[in-house]
């Protein structure tokens, strides 16, 4: 059984490639469409891998945590800036000014919000010594109730931001920009390089490292831990906030189920990208949204989710610890 | 008092197939450490399974309005009494059918890695039934599916269903039970307590995993067929995540992780907390709470108590 | 050099893993500018022993007192702020950070000016590391490690510092080398804490001797006294 792996290892990888350019060529809009739209998985992803790579767990409630950052957004938005229907949007994007005010305090209040449930619930679980699974599970828990608690206080019904309808930027092979995907776009690139240069370059980041790589040693080393991890539930809170309010200001829709909805993308993006690597998230999230749209070019649209699916299946069973050669999971 | 009753039976049908669902996960999860967060693929594939083998195929004059899968009329021919165990079995079969292959790819990685293919696998079936009309109707859902043994007559079916409910949960037990209990079993509770010492004792983990993944998909599918029969409708919708996975969770969190009996006990108890909250005064009925109420379970008996209220011995 | 007044005392110490006791009623003091080394057969509790009055497990009984001051009750990250220097056997480094930054979470509490000066001290010290600063740490050789590993706890000025097994594993000229370091150690005034299995060469190094048996301290002597005793070389040592 092992040998068969070895031998279509890579041949199917070859496969893969080559179908992935020819497509690219046949039908070049998708291509473009999947970097905009993978990018955007990116966002999510950046926040996921942190958290995965260095607390060593799957949080399967970080879709969540993307949803609720939405809603404390729109809430903000419409209790500070009531009048923000009728104000100008930036440039050709379609968001009000008053959105660049309110992101930064709802990102705030997640990453707040984050640090509270590893207070409350993931520290508990770290001196029982939990597994990696148990504490997935937990998460899930925890994934499972807020989102209760959003239709509880919000509805069902979708929502969006206050907004104003742009034209799509028309450029030469059927290739049709939104701007509001640029801007995602070139905010997930800031975010990850920013979020690689301080987790390579920084002390804190390399603290975090340390204390991913062995807890008891940065304990003796005299890190303090606990607040480096709170460090680690603030940053990734703020990534998955940020994440979700450009998400639904992308897509003008703002749903209870948007985050966990993505989570299987989200999650193939980290493991192909590296877990704990945010360049890799980066390049991830991209090659996952390339695979997507360019799919949809041959197959039914709404098969898109088990496209995703296979995706991160063929990378578990080949390339587990990514594909950039990355040294991958330690846990 | 002739509509409490009724209302009370509908309550215990309920409970005991979601209890069915429950020693399933019991054996992924409590027994051998599988982290399957998918049960709705077996819940899927064993209730469609159901509804597909036992309704009857379709008529011409009624061929432009539907489009049923199924062909094996002769079910109906005889009457489905008969071949109620048949579809049962036949569900649990499909189950496995599914299950060996996917646990044998997957079953060398990392729990978490098995959840998230298993949340993944139980999104693609649904998108395959909602979007593969021909098998199933697609989002319409599948109709008066037969109710076994309907030709008793005493009045209320509902009695019936239960009975066949009971004595299919009992057989489930009785089967679950022989097998944690076994040299098997032994085995699995020895791979979820320390897999490397399991592995250094000579045991080919690999072959248990994937056996005992298969025999829980097998319960869950009988689940699956006993639900369908029991609503008598199924649809896409119904395998959305939080009833047809997590609730059952929930239920394993609370009933005792690692036995049956908890199972069984869990299953009754959050199911009956589901069904009687909405009696509840004002906001407190809210559905959403529930969900609120099903995620704090699961937190706070993980932290807690995660052996559930019933310790497995 | 000794003063009068043991700068370390260990108290009486009872600790073990979840439910099960490994050492019983452990009672050591440690001098100033002294080495000492614990001997004893596998699995004996030498390692426990560490572990318990430098902070990484809780002792189930028992104190410890550094300088008069009563420290059992404090977290790990903060035994290092008070002068007390630990480096386990396995797992003493940071594999996935490079040379440099092993040394720097080495220094993680201290202020610029300090980390730069201890920095140097360091590299004075082991300048095999000066050559390899940027390079990963999960590429040293065995002995490389246990310098970086040794390096990291000295940047925050120990006043005492206790090791285990420094040499496990590493080749006979290098264990040399690496107990020479720790004879320089004890010239600048730190006071060294040593779990050895090369229990004789240890020894020779040492001023004290203890020797750990089915989680008991069954004798402490100097060490010179240790090794002429034909029985417990005999016994401990490997025998003549």
């Amino acid at each position: 059984m092992k040998k068969l792996y070895i031998l279509l290892d890579n041949k199917i990888l070859f496969l893969i490639i080559i179908a992935i350019c020819l497509a690219s060529l046949l039908k070049p809009w998708l291509l473009i469409n999947g970097i905009l739209i993978g990018s955007l998985y990116s966002l999510g992803a950046i926040g996921l891998s942190l958290i995965y790579g260095n607390l060593k767990f799957a949080n399967m409630a970080h879709g969540d945590f993307m949803t609720l950052s939405a809603y404390v957004a729109l809430t903000l938005m419409m209790f500070l800036f009531p009048n923000s229907e009728n104000s100008a949007s930036v440039g050709p994007f379609t968001f009000k000014y008053e959105l660049l005010l309110v992101i930064p305090l709802a990102v705030i209040i997640i990453g707040l919000m984050a640090t509270v449930f590893d207070k409350l619930i993931f520290k508990k679980l770290r001196t029982l010594n939990a597994t990696s699974a148990a504490i997935a599970l937990c998460s899930l828990g925890l994934a499972v109730g807020l989102r209760g608690l959003i239709q509880f206080i919000w509805g069902t019904d979708s929502r969006s931001f206050p907004r104003e309808s742009k034209l799509f930027w028309d450029l030469p092979f059927r290739i049709k920009i939104p701007p509001d995907m640029f801007f995602c776009a070139v905010v997930a690139v800031i975010i990850a390089t920013i979020f690689y240069l301080v987790l390579f370059k920084t002390t804190l980041g390399k603290a975090i490292r340390a204390t991913s790589d062995n807890p008891d040693l940065a304990r003796i080393t005299g890190i303090n831990t606990d607040r480096i991890i709170l460090y680690i539930w603030f940053i990734g809170g703020i990534l998955a906030a940020t994440a979700g309010i450009l998400i639904s200001v992308q897509q003008a829709l703002i749903t209870p189920v948007m985050g966990w909805k993505i989570l299987i993308p989200l999650f193939a993006s980290v493991i192909v990208g590296g877990i704990g690597n945010p360049i890799g998230a980066l390049m991830g999230g991209i090659l996952i949204g390339i695979t997507g749209e360019l799919a949809t070019g041959w197959i039914n649209p709404s098969y898109k989710p088990a496209v995703y699916f296979f995706v991160l299946l063929i990378v578990l069973l080949l390339r587990p610890n990514g594909i950039l050669g990355n040294k991958g999971r330690q846990f | 008092m002739d509509s409490i009753l009724y209302f009370f039976i509908g309550f215990l049908i309920m409970s005991g197939i979601y209890s069915v669902f429950t020693v399933g996960l019991n054996i992924h999860w409590g027994q051998t450490g599988l982290f399957n967060i998918g049960i709705a693929s077996f819940f899927l594939l064993g209730a469609y399974t159901a509804a597909i083998f036992s309704s009857p195929s379709p008529s011409l004059a009624k061929y432009e309005e539907y489009l049923w899968g199924g062909n094996l009329s002769q079910l109906t021919f005889f009457g489905i009494d008969i071949w109620f165990p048949i579809i049962l079995l036949l569900s649990a079969f499909i189950c496995v059918l599914v299950a060996i292959p996917l646990s044998m790819i997957t079953i060398r990685l990392k729990e978490d890695y098995l959840a998230l293919v298993t949340l993944g696998l139980a999104e693609t079936l649904r998108i395959v039934f909602v979007n593969e009309t021909w098998l199933a109707n697609g989002t319409r859902g599948m109709y008066s599916i037969p109710r076994p043994f309907d030709y008793i007559n005493i009045g209320n079916y509902d009695y019936i269903y239960f009975v066949v409910v009971a004595v299919t949960l009992l057989l489930v037990y009785l089967i679950a039970q022989r097998a944690t209990n076994s040299p098997w079993g032994r085995v699995l509770r020895g791979i979820k307590d320390n897999e490397n010492t399991m592995i250094s004792s000579g045991k080919n983990v690999l072959k248990f995993k994937v056996e005992a993944f298969a025999f829980g998909a097998g319960i869950m599918g009988v689940g699956g067929a006993l639900f369908t029969h029991g609503k008598r409708f199924v649809d896409p919708i119904t395998f959305e995540p939080m009833l047809a996975t997590f609730i059952i969770w929930s239920m394993l969190m609370v009933g005792g992780s690692g036995n049956n009996k908890g199972a069984i006990f869990g299953s009754f108890l959050m199911w009956g907390i589901w069904t009687f909250t909405q009696f509840l005064p004002g906001f407190l009925s809210d559905a959403n709470l529930r969900f609120v109420f099903v995620g704090l379970i699961i937190v706070i008996f993980q932290l807690y108590k995660p052996q559930g209220i019933i310790p497995a011995k | 050099m000794k003063t009068n007044i043991p700068i370390f005392i260990a108290k009486e110490i009872t600790a073990g893993y979840g439910e099960q006791v490994i050492i019983r009623n452990i009672n050591l003091e440690l001098y100033e500018s002294t080495i000492t080394t614990i001997i004893g057969p596998n699995g004996c509790g030498k390692s426990t022993f560490l572990k318990s009055i430098s902070g990484i497990i809780k002792p189930f009984e028992g104190n410890v007192i550094i300088n008069d001051i009563e420290v059992t009750s404090l977290n790990t990250f903060e035994l290092s702020k008070i002068g007390l220097g630990y480096v386990p056997q396995s797992e003493n480094i940071f594999s996935s950070l490079s040379v440099i930054d092993n040394l720097k979470m080495g220094g993680y509490i201290l202020d610029n000016k300090k980390y730069k000066i201890n920095l140097n001290k360091v590299l004075e010290m082991f300048p095999d590391l000066k050559t390899r600063l940027f390079d990963s740490a999960s590429n040293l050789s065995g002995g490389q490690r246990q310098m970086l590993a040794l390096s990291r706890a000295l940047m925050l000025d120990p006043k005492i510092i206790m090791l285990d097994e420094p040499t496990a594993g590493l080749s006979p000229v290098i264990v040399d080398e690496v107990l020479d370091n720790i004879i320089s150690l004890r010239k600048s005034n730190i006071t060294v804490l040593l779990v050895e299995q090369n229990a004789k060469k240890a020894l020779s190094i040492s001023d004290n001797g203890v020797v750990f048996s089915f989680g008991e301290k069954v004798i402490e002597d100097n060490a010179k006294n240790i090794l002429q005793n034909k029985q417990i070389s005999k016994l401990y040592l490997g025998g003549k």
